[in-house]
């Protein structure tokens, strides 16, 4: 196995055990990115000086000291909305490319403290919002399991560059499922951890209280290492992530892909089998019921046209040319949007949450879907348009809570399918340690893109 | 809508530059508003307050 291909728990402990260099793991990775990036267009700049500079200062460090972390010598990937000083955060929009950067983002300068290394600044839906657009100054990310296909966003570069083994972990940041979204077309691991778990200084927002960053890795043990470096409080969140879910009771919200915004036939059955392994991995699983994916739908589309207006109102004024189509198309609706609508959706939330929480009374986490469908491809609009708001990710938006997606399997076109699972608030390590539980039993944790 | 009804929505928002430019996006979007306000559920409940999601008691 060449270093680009380790996972970051196995680069880590190589590195700690001096058989790995951090010189040598940035190099196979920054010739894994020249290899695929022509045909991934996963990164939008690259930052290459400057991380070889931070790899050698890390390879001397550890030979003389041992690492400061398992992050030590680690390349992690930026969403370019997540500012890295010295560096331009263009949002992947014309608006943003005279930026620049005067200091690390919160989490960046977490990352950066315990030794991980930035190759480069990865693509995104432009402000986070767009979709796959062919009219901005960067092309769109590709997915890596069929280049014809989008991969999920707006974390999209995020989600191609983890899957496609050009970098262990990225960055990437959910406001309605841009986290998991990728993950979830790119058949990785996708984290929104419970709402400011992770701080948001120095990331571009799109919707305030919606907004959240979390880590795209390949497996859940990646996701845990992230987080303990990302989070608030000093918790470990490998400790316990072996304990399996046996005892754990999951309440399987299937009304959300059978009724609400029916899935294909072979998510569908991809969730159902997801069901039976928990169930015999020794989970309780029952059915439970939420109020409906329109309902979470509608609050969240309301809040984020509401929040995002006030952050592009001078720009929809003054320089509207300067967007991609499509992001203009969604901005401007929440220029006319009345403020008592902003507030009804706020006092539906409250009750939302309120719900949810019932239901956490009786259950520890949820198993849903993430897509409804598999991705489809990139230069299709009218289908893409019409896939990309069937999904199951907002409520949790809505909410604050965690939730992780995880690969469920690979449709007949050769394209991943998904879950999803969601915590109380705060609860996410008991999250990490269920996703961790059927990763293991699942077969999909070594299944790689053909890129 | 109008067209008179548009103008002084677009004249409200301050958008004239964006309806100039891009007239049928600014229709789309104030057609795509009037059907998703349809879908906001709205409580009459007057003492219902909007306590920020967010702030969830920690575990």
């Amino acid at each position: 196995m060449t270093p680009h291909q380790l996972t970051l728990a196995e680069a880590a402990a190589l590195i700690a055990a001096r058989k790995l260099s951090p010189v040598e793991l940035l190099e196979d990775c920054l010739a894994r990115i020249a290899a695929v990036q022509p045909r991934l267009d996963a990164f939008i700049r690259m930052n290459v000086a400057e991380a070889e500079a931070a790899a050698r200062e890390a390879e001397a460090e550890i030979t003389r000291h041992g690492p400061r972390s398992p992050l030590h010598g680690i390349p992690v990937g930026l969403k370019d909305i997540i500012d890295l000083k010295g560096h331009p955060t263009t949002c992947h929009s014309k608006q943003r490319l005279d930026h620049m950067a005067d200091a690390d983002a919160a989490v960046v300068a977490r990352l950066r403290a315990t030794g991980a290394v930035f190759p480069g600044k990865l693509a995104t839906h432009e402000f986070a919002i767009g979709g796959p657009a062919f009219d901005l100054p960067f092309p769109p990310a590709r997915n890596p399991w069929n280049t014809a296909h989008h991969p999920g966003g707006s974390s999209s570069g995020s989600g191609a560059a983890v899957a496609a083994r050009m970098l262990p972990a990225a960055l990437g940041t959910d406001t309605g499922g841009s986290v998991r979204h990728p993950a979830s077309h790119c058949g990785i691991v996708g984290l929104k951890p419970t709402y400011e778990l992770v701080p948001r200084a120095g990331v571009f927002p799109l919707a305030f209280s919606l907004d959240h960053v979390g880590p795209l890795t390949r497996t859940v043990r990646d996701a845990a290492l992230m987080l303990n470096v990302m989070a608030d409080g000093g918790q470990d969140y490998t400790r316990g992530l072996t304990q399996g879910v046996r005892g754990l009771r999951i309440g399987y919200v299937r009304h959300f892909h059978e009724k609400d915004q029916p899935a294909s036939a072979e998510m569908a059955a991809a969730l159902d089998e997801a069901a039976r392994l928990l169930e015999a991995e020794g989970a309780m699983v029952t059915d439970v019921t939420l109020p409906s994916l329109d309902e979470f739908a509608a609050v969240n589309r309301t809040i984020l046209a509401a929040e995002s207006s006030v952050v592009h109102e001078e720009w929809l004024k003054t320089r509207p040319q300067d967007y991609a189509a499509v992001t203009r198309r969604r901005l401007l609706p929440g220029m006319f949007l009345p403020a008592v609508d902003y507030m009804h959706a706020a006092r539906r939330r409250t009750q939302l949450l309120a719900r949810v929480n019932e239901v956490f009374g009786q259950v520890d986490l949820l198993l849903t879907a993430s897509s409804m469908e598999e991705a489809a491809l990139i230069d299709d609009e009218p289908e893409v348009e019409r896939t990309y708001p069937r999904q199951a990710r907002t409520p949790f938006n809505v909410t604050g809570q965690p939730a992780i997606t995880l690969m469920s399997g690979l449709s007949a076109k050769g394209l991943p399918l998904s879950l999803q699972l969601a915590a109380p608030a705060h609860a996410d390590a008991l999250l990490l340690r269920a996703a961790h539980g059927y990763e293991r039993a699942a077969p999909w944790k070594d299944y790689a893109p053909p890129c | 809508m109008t067209d008179e009804e548009i103008a002084a929505l677009v004249k409200a928002a301050g958008l004239e530059d964006a309806a100039a430019r891009y007239p049928a996006d600014v229709r789309a979007a104030l057609a795509q508003l009037a059907r998703q306000r349809g879908q906001l559920p709205r409580s009459g409940d007057p003492a219902l307050e909007p306590t920020p999601a967010f702030v969830a008691p920690r575990a």
